[in-house]
């Protein structure tokens, strides 16, 4: 066997691992691409979800709701300007 | 023998037909690869493009609103919008009846749409549906039928900040207040990119993703404005502008040390959340609406008469016997006075007083004066639509002109104006544009002499302390401020109705909070701006001092020592400053 065949065949095994990997990637590839488009695709419902919840949030705490929650459920009231004291040091 | 008879078989004939045989597969193939590769080429590239290559949108949401603290007062959220195309529904009616009960549509109309628009490519027919909605219409599984992300605007403040913060129409542009002003800052650009999907329509690659079209979401504005001072105006204003049946009110709460304003409320008002078809609530009358402001204006007469150096807070001018004729017009005072120091001007708010002090001075210095305040030029704030007042040129002014400018009238000016120009006093005679965006301060610039200034402020605290059971009076803390009553103008001359209007500040010690109220045409009885705009300004400038935690610097009923040993009860100690 003289050297140059022996370089081809060296060559063409090289080339077909070559190959085996290059499709073995793009297969890795699609699939981590697969991921992410999955994973984008909840952030986006995360996102719509995290705005659902602000808003019912910002529903919650609305001044108008804490202010009735407090003087009808809590009978709470702002102290009369005669209940005020001031503490000084 | 065998062999050689095989070797004589015509091997040239053998060798003809075979080639003839791959001849005819090559023209074949030539023949078919024509057909594809030239006459075919647009069909099947644009095939093959559809089945696999797709430039889809990348939808971004508007920027949030959010007040100084964090809350949100506008938020977009993500909604489903349903289109169709129209021509690939016109063999399936029966479907599009559901899909008109799902939707909510009359039936007919939405045929007839299909009928008459068969050659659009596409059409929405509801926009903005909830996503549990938009999951019944895809269980319909309609061929034609397709889905879109839009964003739906929404208010959580609702009326209380419905017309400073505006609102924005079907397509997400800002059509009034802060969402039209700061439009281009909150808008998205929705990108754009090209992407490769498989034959069950799955993306499975991205290629090409252009900067250029990349999508920038809108970004967020973070307001001035505090919402719980802001609902806390709104509520005292509207009580107010309904116990006198006023036509229309204003209120705006400046912070001094940074031209932040805190709280502008008006009324009347909307929901930004529902319809807008009603005009009247939609201005944001605390900077587009201008009015002649009356007695508010006189303290900047005496700075004027203080500028001249003519004049000290202790000088005396004699406004017997309650009426002046300047010009052929009279000034009247609500009663004679008598001789009165320029405190006591502004405390009994004599107009004979003001009309003296400015008309031995030259009348450029008041206008001067007047325009170093900000009045007849736009207050800086940058908001859309916002009106820069009115003072006419001094060059233009009769002695009569002189004098009403001194109490107020030929001049117009917006609330806000009247806040800024009072932060002045409060400022060490600096003034700063009032600004609506969190942090971003404008800078300052001395406009009168500080020494004025603190005498100002000075005079000012007067005005309410002096006068006993002023209505602007706040238990423990010292106020300075001045109210206004002003006929307003009409047609030929003035109206039986008035503007009434408070500004202060407080504590007088080490001012915070400006505020600055106006109340357009009370109905009531009662129409003086110390009995109608003063209230409304002691509650709002009461809930202000609170929320920011400001010390208390007139103390008037204390506890002293905490330390648990024993409390005593100083009870109306008055001078415990």
């Amino acid at each position: 066997m003289n050297v140059q065949s022996g370089l081809s065949v060296f060559l063409i095994f090289l080339l077909i691992g070559v190959v085996v990997n290059y499709v073995y990637y793009q297969n890795e590839t699609r699939k981590l691409f697969a991921e992410t488009q999955g994973v984008e695709k909840q952030k986006l419902e995360l996102n719509a979800e995290w705005a659902r919840l602000q808003i019912e949030k910002s529903t919650l705490v609305s001044n108008n709701r804490i202010e009735q929650v407090a003087r009808e459920e809590l009978n709470m009231k702002l102290p009369e300007d005669e209940q005020v004291m001031v503490i000084v040091r | 023998m065998k062999k050689s008879q095989h070797k004589q078989v015509n091997i040239s004939l053998r060798i003809a037909i075979v080639m003839a045989f791959l001849l005819c597969c090559f023209v074949v193939v030539v023949v078919r690869a024509f057909s594809i590769q030239v006459r075919g080429a647009e069909f099947y590239q644009t095939q093959g493009e559809k089945r696999h290559v797709r430039e889809v949108e990348i939808p971004v949401s508007r920027g949030s609103i959010y007040d100084r603290n964090g809350e949100p007062l506008a938020l977009s959220t993500a909604m489903v919008s349903v289109g169709i195309v129209p021509g690939q529904l016109l063999d399936q009616f029966s479907k599009v009846e559901q899909l008109a009960e799902v939707l909510d549509l009359d039936a007919d109309e939405l045929k007839q749409i299909i009928t008459s628009r068969k050659d659009r490519h596409f059409l929405f027919i509801k926009r903005r549906i909830t996503p549990m909605l938009a999951d019944q219409v895809k269980a319909l599984n309609m061929k034609g039928v397709e889905f879109r992300t839009e964003f739906k605007r929404f208010y959580p403040t609702g009326e209380i900040l419905a017309n400073v913060v505006g609102f924005t129409d079907v397509e997400d542009i800002g059509q009034e207040g802060l969402e039209r002003t700061y439009d281009n800052w909150l808008t998205g650009i929705s990108g754009k990119k090209t992407v490769v999907k498989d034959l069950l329509g799955q993306v499975v690659a991205d290629i090409d993703v252009d900067e250029l079209k990349a999508a920038k979401p809108g970004k967020d504005l973070h307001l001035s404005l505090d919402r719980r001072l802001q609902y806390a105006a709104y509520m005292e204003l509207k009580k107010a502008v309904y116990k006198h049946r006023a036509t229309s009110g204003s209120a705006v709460v400046l912070d001094v040390k940074t031209g932040e304003i805190l709280a502008m409320v008006n009324q009347p008002s909307f929901n930004p959340n529902g319809s807008k078809d009603s005009n009247e609530g939609l201005r944001n009358r605390s900077v587009t609406d201008i009015y002649e402001p009356g007695s508010v204006m006189k303290p900047f007469a005496v700075v004027a008469a203080l500028e001249s150096a003519e004049y000290t807070p202790q000088s005396v001018v004699n406004t017997s016997p309650g009426e002046y004729e300047v010009d052929g017009f009279v000034i009247h005072d609500f009663r004679d006075y008598g001789e009165l120091s320029l405190v006591d001007i502004l405390v009994k708010s004599s107009n004979i007083g003001v009309a003296k002090l400015v008309l031995g001075l030259g009348k450029e210095h008041l206008w001067d004066v007047y325009h170093r305040f900000g009045y007849g030029q736009s207050s800086g704030s940058g908001f859309m639509g916002e009106s820069a007042g009115y003072l006419p040129h001094h060059e233009r002014w009769r002695t009569a002109d002189h004098a009403a400018l001194s109490r107020g009238y030929n001049l117009s000016v917006t609330t806000l104006q009247l806040a800024s120009a009072y932060s002045v006093f409060a400022n060490q005679g600096r003034y700063r544009p009032p600004t609506f965006i969190k942090g971003n301060i404008n800078e300052d610039k001395a406009i009168i002499d500080p020494m004025i200034a603190s005498q100002l402020t000075d005079m000012l605290s007067h005005v309410v302390m002096d006068n006993e059971g002023h209505k602007a009076f706040i238990p423990n803390y010292s106020v300075a401020g001045k109210t206004g009553t002003a006929r307003i103008a009409e047609k030929g001359g003035y109206s039986d109705n008035y503007m009434s209007s408070f500004v202060g500040f407080s504590p007088v010690s080490s001012p915070r909070l400006v505020v600055a109220i106006s109340i357009n045409n009370p109905q009531g009885e009662e129409y003086y701006g110390g009995l109608v705009a003063a209230p409304v300004f002691s509650k709002i400038m009461k809930t202000g001092l609170r929320l920011l935690n400001v010390p208390a610097d007139q103390v008037t009923r204390t506890l002293v020592d905490i330390t648990g040993v024993g409390v005593t009860d100083l009870t109306e100690s008055d001078d415990a400053e």
